[in-house]
């Protein structure tokens, strides 16, 4: 399709924007004309988007003051060398950039005679301020969080992060309508092989629009077809710059209010943004927990199923008179009474995050009272199997990343579905499949399971959270001629370090 | 070249780091072939050794060393010259080969089948072969290429220790006694179970033979650990075996899913129960799919083709065998095994080219 151009003929210019956006119907959509030194003239705009008094002060009072526009001077030149004060100004003659930028907030000036627009940056739509983040809170280190407005949020991330070395890349993506993606990293730590990748994945997207960074996200993953995800969202500034200290990329998307960081191993989505804050005995410790809460939210309701179903020669006969006795008074046997309880469980969490604050409570009495007590009063479930589900709950909401929490719950699910079917080995097939399908799964061409398996240099900060003095090295997402962080000790003026 | 704890590195440059990253496959290669080697002496141990005597087993392990020292001399000797899959004498040794590693498949299966039969009577035998068969399917496509290498490295250290986590409770069920009477059998017996024994050891050369060591020594170093790691773990295995053999097991033949099970008799710890269990049944299914991926890699050496799904339906017809009949088959194919691993090398010795 020909791309059309403005050209030096105000009314050719007119006809063309008028048409374009439709201005007989596009109610908010401003042609506001005028004379500038007896020239006509026009400056488009959305209302609302712009800032009409900067609008005002900055663009259209000069130019309405403008008495005399010397002969045989580039009228554009002479606007914005001497006219127009505003500090970011474009010049261009491509129609759907002008579009563009008006869509996004910018005002553009016609003038009779001038080639082509100026485009001048008076942003000034409704947004929200810098808050707290909401889905990752913590007990120590900074309390601010992203915004929607990605401008923002480059700033937060410049704000702690002061270098020049720090490089934001503006992408598109989107056919139909375009919204506007920045890539961030650490020149000199990140592998370029990453950053070309990303932007050859983001040129290649055919989508008429990308509404989220979720939806990107799933655009850009290695494999979407993985219950795993394969990027890192973090709506933290403080998590972000971790992430470009480590080699990593960072894409922001204009009304997200996080952030997404590629490439990502496992071990990285289960950790919690104030590791680092903390002292690194207990961020270990911590970290312990975590890893224990994940495998008991794994397995422990499979391998309850399993024991109690198939092989119950593996129990104690303490342990087996226990389970016995508490199961016998139930009319459903434990398979479908495992798998209800555990659907129940997600409907209540999944129902908790989706009811508004001042309902919360009630739902909390339901769930607690109603189907804690009443189902095991009534004789519908074991006792037993409420506390293994309960201790696999809260196994699960250890785990920081939500999208992980989510593949946890039906990896879960399967393998209790694998255990009512066939016991240990369903059990064992189950995890069999689900270790070989997470070792073979890559982000952003990047092994997941890494710097575990296969072994690659890290900074001891994976599973164990080690002094943060012994984290001298990069990782392996970086740049290799810049792996190491420090070039000697971290405490240098300790003689005794060994 | 870099441990998990290190705080420095040598990987300064690009090269440098693909060194390291084809180190770290390797000791993937590594840790799988040591899993899949521990398996298939397992296999031995409870197919062949356990149906006589459990004494000699160890003492067999034992005496494996001296041809197993020679066996990887002669690989470390081959795998320096350039291997030239493609010439006759290459695709005969890789044909061998694939023959090796099918049988590998079929012990592993016949083991796993063994222990599932033995957990899950009342199930279908055959159904439960096919299940466990199609564990191997996700191999076999392209985009899972070193998972399996992957996974073996995640596993190998939690599957050991767990395996070591149920010895001490073992232990008291024992009788030190039980270590010695059984002496009386020979040494023919033992010896005869040492150069049986042999026919396990085709997966520990596969590393060194399908992935030459490099100028780095960096397999010569790795794969000699790890053959002495997978035969230690095999010779505590045996040894325990020996020393908690219950009676019962020699007044009257045990299946081979009841072998593969002795430990739980002796351990009434929930957890070690459960441990050995999946442990061994994981270990099980990992040797399984490392024989596939081996053959298949070996396929690809030499006729440049993928395996197909269909090459897995030899492996079903263990299902439609009676059990007794597949404990004949196997410990016919053990020595045949190690026979054509030997032809294997030879051919290799006559294909390669020296540098």
């Amino acid at each position: 399709m020909d791309k059309k151009t403005l050209t030096g003929s105000f009314a050719n210019n007119r006809s063309l924007i008028r048409e374009a956006v439709q201005i007989s119907k596009n109610e908010d959509m401003k042609f506001r004309e005028f004379q500038i030194a007896g020239r006509a003239a026009a400056v488009v705009f959305i209302d609302g988007m712009v800032d009409l008094t900067r609008l005002q002060q900055f663009l259209l009072t000069p130019c309405m003051k403008v008495q005399k526009i010397p002969e045989n001077e580039d009228i554009a030149a002479f606007l914005s060398t001497q006219v127009l004060q505003i500090a970011s100004l474009d010049h261009t003659k491509e129609l759907d950039m002008l579009l563009l930028r008006i869509c996004q907030g910018d005002a553009a000036l016609l003038c009779e005679g001038m080639q082509g627009a100026l485009i001048g940056e008076v942003k000034g739509y409704a947004r929200r301020s810098v808050g707290q983040p909401v889905n990752e809170t913590v007990v120590m280190g900074p309390h601010e969080g992203f915004c929607e407005t990605m401008r923002d949020n480059v700033v937060l991330i410049r704000k702690m992060m002061r270098t020049p070395s720090l490089i934001s890349e503006a992408v598109q993506i989107g056919d139909q309508v375009q919204n506007r993606i920045t890539l961030m990293y650490l020149n000199h730590a990140v592998q370029q092989e990453s950053v070309e990748e990303i932007k050859r994945r983001i040129a290649g997207c055919r989508v008429d629009h990308v509404l989220s960074l979720g939806m990107l996200e799933q655009l850009l993953e290695d494999n979407p077809s993985s219950l795993f995800p394969q990027c890192i969202t973090t709506e933290r500034p403080d998590r972000a710059v971790s992430f470009l200290t480590e080699g990593q990329v960072l894409i922001l998307m204009e009304n997200a209010p996080a952030v997404l960081a590629m490439p990502c191993s496992l071990l990285h989505l289960y950790h919690a943004p104030d590791d680092t804050a903390l002292r690194w005995q207990y961020g270990t410790f911590l970290r312990l927990l975590r890893m224990a809460g994940m495998l008991i939210a794994l397995f422990l309701p499979a391998v309850y199923v399993a024991l109690t179903v198939f092989h119950p020669e593996g129990m104690s006969l303490s342990l087996l008179t226990s389970v016995l006795e508490s199961q016998s008074r139930v009319p459903m046997s434990l398979f479908p009474s495992m798998l209800l309880m555990l659907l129940a469980f997600s409907l209540i969490s999944e129902a908790g995050a989706r009811v508004p604050g001042a309902m919360g409570s009630s739902l909390s009495i339901v769930g607690g009272i109603i189907l804690g007590q009443a189902v095991v009063e009534a004789d519908m479930f074991s006792p037993l199997l409420i506390v293994v589900v309960a201790i696999s709950g809260i196994g699960i909401y250890a785990v920081p990343t939500y999208a992980l929490t989510l593949a946890i719950r039906i990896v879960q699910l399967l393998l209790v579905a694998a255990a009512g079917i066939a016991g240990y080995p369903g059990i064992v097939a189950g995890a069999f499949l689900l270790l070989l399908s997470l070792c073979g799964l890559t982000s952003l061409n990047s092994p997941y399971l890494s710097p575990v398996s296969p072994l690659r240099p890290f900074n001891p900060d994976k599973v164990l959270r080690l002094p943060i003095w012994r984290q001298r090295l990069r990782g392996y997402l970086g740049n290799a001629l810049h792996m190491n962080r420090t070039p000697g000790r971290m405490r240098a003026w300790d003689k005794e370090e060994k | 070249m870099n441990s998990l704890h290190q705080t420095k590195t040598s990987v300064h440059t690009e090269k440098a780091r693909e060194n390291q990253r084809q180190a770290a496959q390797m000791k993937g290669w590594v840790a799988l072939s040591s899993l899949h080697l521990y398996a298939q002496l397992l296999c031995g141990l409870c197919f062949f050794l356990y149906r006589y005597v459990s004494t000699p087993s160890y003492l067999s392990l034992l005496l494996l060393l001296l041809p197993l020292t020679a066996v990887y001399y002669a690989c470390c000797r081959i795998s320096l010259k350039p291997l030239l899959w493609h010439s006759f004498p290459g695709k005969c040794a890789g044909i061998a080969f694939i023959f090796c590693l099918y049988a590998d498949a079929f012990t592993a299966l016949a083991g796993l089948s063994g222990m599932v039969q033995e957990l899950l009577p009342d199930y279908n035998s055959l159904l439960m072969t096919i299940a466990i068969v199609l564990c191997v399917l996700p191999l076999l496509k392209r985009r899972q290429q070193n998972a399996l290498q992957n996974l073996a490295l995640l596993l190998c250290i939690p599957l050991f220790l767990a395996l070591l986590f149920v010895l001490p409770g073992s232990i008291p069920q024992g009788s030190g006694g039980n270590l010695f009477p059984l002496l009386g059998q020979g040494g023919g017996r033992i010896l005869w179970g040492s150069l049986w024994m042999c026919g396990c050891l085709s997966p520990a050369l596969f590393p060194l033979l399908a992935h030459p060591p490099e100028k780095n020594g960096l397999l010569a170093r790795n794969g000699c650990l790890h053959l002495i790691a997978a035969l230690f773990f095999a010779f505590v295995t045996a040894l325990m075996a020996a020393y908690l053999m219950p009676f019962y097991f020699l007044a009257r033949p045990e299946s081979p899913g009841a072998r593969f099970m002795l430990f739980l008799d002796t351990n009434t710890s929930l957890l070690a129960w459960s441990l050995t269990v999946c442990g061994m049944m994981l270990l099980l299914l990992v040797s399984l799919c490392c024989a596939i991926e081996e053959s298949s890699i070996l396929l690809w050496r030499i006729t440049k083709k993928q395996l197909h799904p269909l090459a897995l339906l030899p492996l079903l017809s263990l299902s439609l065998m009676p059990s007794p009949i597949v404990e004949e088959v196997i410990c016919f194919l053990f020595p045949l095994r190690a026979l054509l691993m030997g032809v294997g090398l030879i051919l290799l010795s006559i294909g390669g080219k020296r540098i």
